[in-house]
């Protein structure tokens, strides 16, 4: 972790990623606070929690946005043969998951909205790649594709129910409850094989597709595809952060393409999560492709930072009698010295400060 | 620097059980095995470090990434939902997820359906996926004398053998799902030492087998 960082963190976080979404031309997109809460209602899948603070306002049921990309989807024009580049720092409502009370998050992240082609998916894995990079040395991009695995279960026989459930499963690594299911589903033993794959092999593009390719050989382009944008986007973050592993699909319901997630060491969850999502545009009305991906700065900046050990690099204590002029330059001395100077009559016994420096004329009594 | 797998164990006889699993397939630390009052063990050159934790907090230890790995029942994960790998199943600690109520229950579809757990989430799902209506009561122990008292018609919890079923006058009516201990891993922690992670898996997999084996 690139211990450089200033101890508040979210501000420089979000500031650099701006940089970086603007530097390829993206544009920045502002929306309200309050969205109706109908849109939220109609599209509940798509949000990580269902709970959602909500407020009349003369008759419209309004709502505090828990999520982002609804919002965009919703309000952005789309064109023929033009893909909307734009990206956002907003925050959002939800519940956190063990307390279920309310936490204002802070999200960025990019869409892009209209025609998805290769270069297009390269481009958004290579940001997502300089996105983590600009916050962590250590980190790594797991990337899906729900496509691939929707061809393979339909190659296995694979539909229905048993598809979801299997999908959840391969979101877990869940090798034995996969198999049981499967048996008990009538799935043939070449076949649950195959599907066990999306689960026991992860790794490098060069070693783990050619594995899929001889499994599902009807599916070459779709491999190509995502061993290119894999190298395109490796080969832009200068060491090999991407990788294939599917267990990053844990619902497929609104993706139809690329899914992936990204890592930080020393961070406990996903600091990025991403995808292709035209099935939820397409749901909205919308003859558009997306692409997009989400930062959870919090995330980032609760795993970096480490509680202060210090409440002031230096304390200077004065009392009636101090000379203020003396009190100025000492101030000047210690700030230029440390940074963060205190001056103060007195300070609690709690506080801690690197250096003390008593100008006090009674030596403190009161 | 080595780095360690960090693996939380269940305090009890099922942690101890697996604690024996993990020693054979070559993760041992002898110092867990010592008489004291220490929280945490190292074994340098096996690069692991245990900690014993209570049951229910497993997967809370995991999911935040205090813990690489960790052991813990599938009632607790169905119950909880953690958002972690579930990377095998041990095959100890078996027993099951059950309806259990008095002998002569009937269900009496005409009015909502009593149900005493402390397995919730558990219990909610599985009457919604039956489309019965069911007023939950919330209970942290004795479960089985809820239906005794008429507090509620039915009960959703672990049954091992049955024994305080029967002598309690009580049946199991329906089983939810079957339960064992997992291990499970922080989905973070995977990426960054999926290959001590998973030689460790592979370990222990074999463990199981042999003992499935001798059975």
């Amino acid at each position: 972790m690139k211990n450089t960082m200033p101890l508040d963190l979210s501000d420089s976080v979000v500031q650099r990623l701006c940089s970086l979404y603007d530097s390829y031309g993206y544009t920045k997109y502002k929306m309200s606070k309050f969205e109706e809460y109908d849109l939220y209602s109609k599209n509940k899948d798509f949000l990580i929690a269902d709970e959602v603070i909500t407020f009349n306002d003369g008759g419209r049921l309004l709502a505090l946005k828990p999520d982002v990309t609804l919002s965009i989807i919703k309000n952005c024009e789309t064109f023929s043969s033009f893909c909307q580049k734009l990206y956002y720092n907003e925050k959002v409502y939800r519940p956190s998951g063990e307390t279920h009370s309310f936490r204002e998050i802070t999200q960025t992240g990019l869409e892009c909205i209209g025609e998805i082609d290769l270069y297009t998916l390269c481009e958004v894995l290579s940001l997502a790649a300089k996105s983590l990079s600009s916050v962590s040395d250590d980190y790594v991009i797991d990337v899906g594709h729900v496509g691939i695995l929707d061809r393979a279960f339909v190659a296995c026989g694979i539909e229905g129910g048993l598809r979801e459930k299997l999908t959840a499963l391969i979101g877990e690594k869940n090798l034995h409850e996969l198999r049981g299911i499967c048996v008990s589903s009538g799935v043939s033993e070449a076949d649950i094989e195959r599907v066990s794959l999306f689960i026991t092999e992860h790794g490098r593009a060069d070693d783990v597709l050619p594995v899929f390719e001889r499994a599902f050989p009807g599916d070459s382009d779709a491999f190509d595809e995502l061993r290119y944008a894999l190298t395109f986007a490796n080969s832009e973050s200068g060491k090999e952060r991407l990788s294939v592993d599917f267990s990053v699909i844990a619902s497929a319901g609104y993706y139809n393409g690329a899914v992936f997630k990204g890592y930080v060491r020393g961070c406990a969850d996903a600091a990025l999560s991403g995808g292709q999502y035209g099935n939820l545009v397409k749901r909205m009305g919308k003859d558009a492709d997306a692409l997009g991906f989400a930062v959870y700065v919090d995330e980032i900046v609760k795993s970096s930072s480490k509680p202060k050990e210090y409440d002031a690099d230096a304390v200077i204590l004065y009392d009636g009698g101090t000379d203020i002029e003396k009190l100025k330059k000492e101030t000047e001395k210690y700030r230029q010295k440390y940074g963060r100077v205190l001056v103060e009559r007195s300070i609690p016994e709690a506080f801690r400060a690197k250096e003390t420096v008593d100008l006090r004329t009674n030596g403190g009594a009161k | 620097m080595k780095e360690y797998i960090n693996i939380a164990l269940p305090k009890g006889r099922l942690g101890e059980k697996v604690y024996g699993m993990l020693e054979s397939a070559g993760y041992e630390c002898p110092s867990i095995r010592e008489e004291n009052r220490k929280l945490i063990f190292e074994n340098e050159e096996k690069g692991v470090r245990y900690f014993w934790v209570k049951p229910s907090d497993v997967a809370i230890y995991v999911e935040r990434g205090a813990a690489d790995i960790g052991i813990a029942g599938k009632d607790i994960l169905a119950e909880y939902s953690p958002d972690v790998f579930e990377l095998l199943d041990l095959k100890t600690g078996v027993c099951r997820m059950a309806v259990a109520a008095k002998k002569d229950f009937r269900d009496d579809r005409e009015r909502p359906l009593r149900v005493a757990t402390k397995f919730t989430n558990c219990a909610t799902r599985f009457y919604a996926s039956k489309g019965r209506e069911i007023d939950i009561i919330h209970l942290n122990g004795s479960i089985e004398l809820a239906p005794i008292l008429g507090l509620s018609d039915v009960i959703v919890d672990i049954v091992e053998t049955g024994k305080t079923l029967r002598e309690n006058d009580l049946c199991v009516v329906e089983t939810l799902f079957p339960i064992s201990a997992r291990l499970i891993a922080n989905k973070s922690s995977f990426r960054f030492k999926s290959g001590e992670i998973e030689t460790l898996v592979s370990s222990l997999g074999k463990v199981i087998e042999a003992k499935e084996e001798t059975k």
